[in-house]
């Protein structure tokens, strides 16, 4: 935590910064949940990175004569399950799946709803409401179900949870691009860019564009701890990673089963989620504040 | 604003024709294709292929493949569940309305706890009340609601026994309202947490900034009591507000129950996909996707229609 001391120790310094990127910055070390969340999720990350060289156990191979071990035991830090794993090594190899279960969905689905937004919210004619009436089927229909649904045609494993939870976020993407877009189109900047003859392209990308990257980044990072969660959910029934692989929602699950007398067994890994899911939560919040100048101003 | 009404019903129409178009393309997503999604084991013998081949016109162009598909889910038709042997209909409508009655509970959790700690976080603003209500329903809402039905459940349930974790049974014939309702008390809660905690930090920003209004101070000069300026002044102007949130929760309690239901045993639509998912019946899955989209177009059309008969002038 020396890191996150490092860190905040920042705003003391009377700091004149010129640059927006600069302000921003700023704005982020100044908020100490926010850089508490950042280090926490570089500490895990980094965990996931060298599990391997962390992790004294195989996370997948049980050892028989420890089953159930309850945590805080010796050699066995969070215990074990009723295979006789050790719940660390699990829950380390775990967040080599759940960081990227939740960032590769976000991802692809700011991408795909960046594109679809700005046609949605910018040409206003034919096929903008095409983009726009799909979009309405797709919020129709319960996000956690079609999900579920398509994942399930699919087959389980980690690529099939990654493109069903894109494909269900995308719509939510699209409608920030397509709002924000469609608020722009008729600004000043936009008429002046038009009446100067710009193409449609030139002003999508450099007079849009611009204003509606920074929504999408907040609106994804702000996202990104339910990520954490839903992604869980996959686990949860079977829908992710298959076993042994240890995904933290499959854990849980598989310690439904020994809930009576070793109630750790599904806590740990809830836990975990719960801490990277907050970690994100208050990284999202910090950078949305840092991001919008006029919410920087309010505090 | 009769214009309004018939376009607003109007504009259901196509929503309804895409999510048919998503649900019938499920189906082609799974590997070997419908044919073999729709008999499941008995997907190796050829005859039966043959027969559903020939029944449901795969061999068509997929349009009109389409359309035999939705002549017969319009009909209420949605095949046989490969799982129970049983048409997927008869099975879901049970299944549906015990979702919907842990979604309704958990809105009530929500609703009332979610007030309850946005009014008095508010007023008691920075207190270590306040700090510790914001920080728990943070926690609370980072949180996959499963995990906190299992811990509940492990609990009150297993460990101080007073309220049961299973045994949820159907409510067709045996199960009176009171034991209805005492399952419902875990599995609710668990439900709500998210919502709840959504709702509660609307309710106190709102009330936050409601509370210095000028309005709020004119009713303190004039010497009301301190429940009325709350209730009747501050509360009153971020109702709209908590209305709104409260709505959009709605199918987020919904997916919620689906996960919550596995964990307690629920004999709902998440119980049904979740054997679903393990016996890879598709069958069921693309009929329980098809149903709730419909019936959730179908409220909010209702949904709508009625904000419009209270406020006329949002038209």
């Amino acid at each position: 935590m020396s890191a996150a001391g490092a860190t905040t120790a920042h705003p003391a310094v009377p700091a004149a910064p010129r640059s927006a990127t600069r302000q921003a910055l700023a704005a982020f070390l100044r908020d100490r949940m926010a850089v508490i969340g950042l280090v926490v999720l570089l500490l895990a990350l980094l965990a996931a990175i060298f599990a391997p060289l962390l992790s004294p156990y195989d996370p997948t191979m049980g050892d028989d004569d420890a089953i159930l071990v309850p945590p805080l035991s010796m050699g066995h830090l969070l215990g074990t399950d009723m295979q006789g794993r050790d719940l660390l090594a699990r829950i380390l190899f775990g967040a080599r799946l759940a960081f990227p279960e939740a960032i590769i969905p976000v991802a692809v689905a700011a991408a795909a709803g960046l594109v679809l937004g700005l046609i949605g919210g910018f040409y206003h004619r034919a096929v903008g409401e095409v983009v726009m009436r799909v979009l309405d089927v797709l919020f129709a229909i319960p996000m956690v179900l079609l999900a579920i649904a398509i994942a399930a045609a699919l087959g389980s494993g980690l690529p099939t949870v990654i493109l069903s939870m894109a494909i269900v976020i995308t719509p939510y993407i699209a409608r920030v691009v397509a709002t924000t877009t469609s608020q722009l189109r008729s600004a000043t900047f936009v008429e002046a860019a038009r009446v100067s003859g710009f193409g449609d392209l030139r002003i999508l990308r450099r007079e849009i564009l611009t204003h509606v990257i920074p929504a999408v980044v907040v609106y994804s990072t702000t996202n990104m701890g339910a990520m954490v969660v839903f992604a869980a959910g996959f686990g949860f029934l079977g829908l992710g990673a298959q076993p042994p692989t240890p995904d933290w929602g499959a854990m849980i699950a598989d310690g439904m089963r020994s809930l009576d007398d070793a109630p750790w067994v599904s806590t740990v890994p809830g836990v975990a989620i719960v801490i990277i899911a907050l970690a994100f939560n208050y990284v999202g919040d910090g950078l949305r504040v840092a991001l919008d100048p006029r919410l920087r101003t309010r505090l | 604003m009769l214009r309004y009404v018939v376009q607003r019903i109007v504009s259901v129409v196509p929503t309804l024709i895409g999510v048919s178009l998503v649900t019938f393309a499920l189906l082609h997503l799974v590997p070997g294709g419908p044919a073999v999604a729709m008999l499941g084991m008995a997907a190796s013998d050829p005859k039966a292929v043959a027969a559903v081949t020939k029944e449901l016109g795969l061999n068509r162009p997929l349009p009109e493949q389409y359309w035999i598909w939705l002549k017969r889910a319009v009909s209420g038709d949605f095949g046989m569940s490969t799982e129970f042997h049983v048409p997927v209909s008869g099975l879901l409508i049970p299944k549906l309305e015990h979702t919907l009655i842990l979604t309704a509970g958990s809105l009530v959790y929500a609703v009332l706890l979610g007030l309850a700690i946005g009014i008095t976080t508010a007023l008691y603003n920075r207190s270590l009340f306040d700090r510790l209500a914001m920080l728990i329903t943070l926690v609370g809402a980072s949180a996959p609601v499963f995990w906190i039905g299992l811990l509940l459940s492990y609990l009150f349930a297993i460990r101080l026994g007073w309220l049961p974790a299973l045994g949820m049974t159907s409510l067709v014939g045996s199960s009176s309202v009171l034991v209805v309702l005492k399952h419902l008390i875990l599995p609710g809660f668990a439900n709500s947490i998210i919502s709840l905690a959504v709702i509660a930090r609307i309710v106190r920003s709102g009330m936050l900034e409601a509370l210095v209004q000028p309005y709020v101070l004119a009713a303190r000069a004039r010497g009301l009591p301190r429940w009325r300026q709350v209730v009747v002044h501050a509360f009153r102007n971020i109702l709209p507000d908590a209305i709104n949130i409260t709505g959009l929760q709605v199918g987020f309690l919904f997916g919620g129950a689906l996960f919550v239901e596995v964990v307690f045993g629920w004999p709902g639509l998440g119980d049904l996909i979740y054997s679903s998912i393990q016996a890879r019946d598709y069958v069921t899955m693309q009929a329980a996707v098809l149903i709730v989209s419909a019936a959730f177009i179908l409220v909010n059309l209702a949904a709508d229609l009625a904000r419009i008969a209270l406020d006329p002038r949002e038209v």
